[in-house]
């Protein structure tokens, strides 16, 4: 008798405890949707990822303008160039991007690096060198401007580390 | 490190200029030579350039795994070296030992004008170059300074 009780008792103590705890834990149902909910800012916020797109926009157009100043005698070469602007535009705003679904845990996601560039105007036009020294300085303005960016952004995290330690 | 196919790019386009500098040398120090070996007087030389496509590791990995099209950076590079074939200057010089039995002599068919022109071109060419390739290098040394 007194075994029996024993044995109601635990169980219905543990289904209260359950109960207790999915009413008000609010254990999700769906992991994946709560996880948008976590109110917590992340320490790389989205300036470092336009920074990064920044550098490597810039980086690739860089190539681009060297090819054209390469091939300033080539007959029959015209322009290559991205639109840094576009390019830019496409790349941020891209959150619906196609997402890959992994079935198997050892699945490997895509490469988040490709990046879809978007040409230029200029593309295809005919060469000419002082456009092509002036576009090179503009991307090299740019190239460092977001570089000092970062580093600026870095210096900031860097310090406030060291200063809450100390 | 994507930097390094920039630096290729801009180093073909110098030995290139170079090579182009030394052909336009070697027009006007053979713009008097009535006379080389196969017997005719010094003919032009003069080369064309193509595009030609840079290749690393990167992008030939790429191409092969991902079946994907070859990123088009373009170098320069000589297609070939070509004599001019444009008729000799006629100089009526008797005296001269290259003289035919009229009394001319065959000059060779370098214009120092052209020359000197292409002179100037090729070096702009090259310090535009230059100007590149050190912009590539100040971009990577500013990569570097991310961290610090």
């Amino acid at each position: 008798m007194l075994k029996t009780t024993e044995g109601f008792n635990q169980v219905t103590l543990v289904l209260m405890v359950l109960t207790i705890g999915i009413k008000f834990a609010q254990i999700p149902i769906n992991p994946t949707k709560e996880r948008k909910k976590i109110p917590m800012k992340p320490l790389f916020g989205k300036l470092y990822d336009t920074m990064e797109r920044t550098l490597d926009i810039t980086k690739h157009q860089h190539s681009l303008i060297s090819s054209n100043i390469a091939n300033i005698d080539t007959p029959g070469y015209t322009t290559k160039e991205v639109s840094f602007k576009k390019t830019l535009k496409r790349v941020l705003g891209d959150d619906i991007q196609v997402q890959m679904i992994k079935t198997h845990s050892t699945h490997i996601g895509p490469s988040n690096n490709e990046i879809d560039y978007v040409l230029s105007d200029r593309e295809g036009k005919k060469l000419d060198l002082d456009v092509e020294m002036a576009k090179l300085s503009q991307n090299n303005l740019r190239y460092r401007m977001a570089a000092e960016m970062l580093a600026h952004k870095f210096g900031g995290l860097k310090d406030l580390i060291n200063k809450a330690g100390s | 490190m994507d930097f390094f196919k920039t630096f290729n790019i801009s180093s073909s386009s110098l030995t290139v200029n170079r090579l182009q500098m030394n052909l336009i040398s070697s027009n006007l120090a053979n713009a008097y030579t009535t006379k080389t070996e196969t017997g005719e007087p010094y003919r032009r030389r003069f080369m064309t350039l193509i595009p030609k496509a840079v290749e690393d590791f990167q992008s030939v990995l790429d191409s092969e795994v991902k079946d994907k099209d070859k990123e088009l950076f373009y170098g320069v590079n000589v297609d070939e070296i070509k004599k001019d074939e444009t008729p000799f200057r006629k100089v009526f010089n008797p005296a001269h030992p290259h003289a035919d039995k009229n009394g001319y002599v065959s000059m060779p068919n370098v214009n120092v004008m052209i020359e000197m022109a292409n002179m100037v071109t090729a070096k702009r060419s090259y310090e535009a170059n230059v100007t590149a390739l050190s912009t590539t290098k100040a971009m990577a040394m500013k990569a570097l300074e991310i961290g610090k």
